[in-house]
């Protein structure tokens, strides 16, 4: 799994591609965590990874709980189909808005 | 063409890890389709890391696992030494609250259950434990 951060404003951008699984699921948790209360509200971006299991839905949500719990937004952005299966089965869908286009997705973060 | 594949070892993150890739290459060598394919290692993943953290408590133990698959259906048995484990017994996930109530954890098995057509468990002879994944391959629409 790769991850790269932009910053728009308040919004960080989070771009993830591969793999989020039981292998990178902890890498993904520490290096949000490093960037931590940096972060005001996310965009993450999911169109390039490929595969999601359960311990990548539970770094989602970690990382969504502590930004909402700082006052934050998060929204991810073009889950391929069968990922999205995986959000959606897991009720990730109920706490974090699911979008197609990305200035959609800057603007539910700003909370516009 | 009928593929299938038998793997003995330790539960481990490294074991775990090679038997997913095995899994993912005998679904394709079998021409499953895409999403089966997927179905089929997220659901031998869960199993297998369920194995290791619950049924071992993160110690590892031995573990086989059995793939079968042609142009009709996917089938998986995973089996351990372990302690038996009640899958109905296992707490349902929180789907629905919002941040300030969310419980997270418990995905693995409820994804199991979703993604495959029919999940069995068994306690074997040994007192160990095997699990039976079957997922009928999608036809092309």
């Amino acid at each position: 799994m790769e991850m790269t951060t932009d910053r728009v404003g308040d919004v960080t951008r989070i771009t993830l591609s591969g793999s989020l699984d039981f292998k990178s699921a902890p890498d993904l948790e520490s290096r949000i965590a490093s960037i931590g209360d940096s972060v005001k509200s996310a965009v993450v971006d999911l169109s390039a990874i490929d595969y999601l299991s359960s311990i990548g839905v539970r770094a989602l949500l970690s990382t969504g709980k502590a930004i909402a719990a700082r006052g934050g937004k998060i929204v991810l952005l073009n889950p391929q189909e069968l990922v999205r299966t995986v959000l959606f089965t897991t009720g990730v869908n109920n706490v974090m808005p699911i979008v197609f286009d990305g200035d959609e997705a800057m603007r539910i973060a700003r909370g516009d | 063409m009928t593929e299938s594949l038998q793997l003995t070892g330790e539960a481990s993150l490294t074991t775990i890890a090679g038997f997913v890739a095995e899994v993912e290459r005998a679904c394709a060598k079998a021409g499953a389709d895409t999403e089966s394919c997927y179905a089929v290692k997220l659901a031998v993943e869960e199993v297998c890391l369920n194995v290791l953290k619950h049924g071992y408590g993160g110690v590892p133990g031995p573990i086989g696992l059995a793939f079968t698959g042609d142009d009709q259906r996917l089938t998986v048995t995973i089996t351990d030494s372990a302690p038996p484990f009640s899958p109905e017994n296992a707490p349902p996930p929180d789907l629905d609250s919002g941040w300030d109530a969310r419980r997270i954890g418990g995905f693995g098995w409820h994804l199991v259950q979703s993604m495959m057509d029919s999940v069995e468990h068994r306690t074997t002879p040994t007192g160990g434990n095997e699990v039976t994944l079957i997922r009928s391959q999608r036809k092309p629409q």
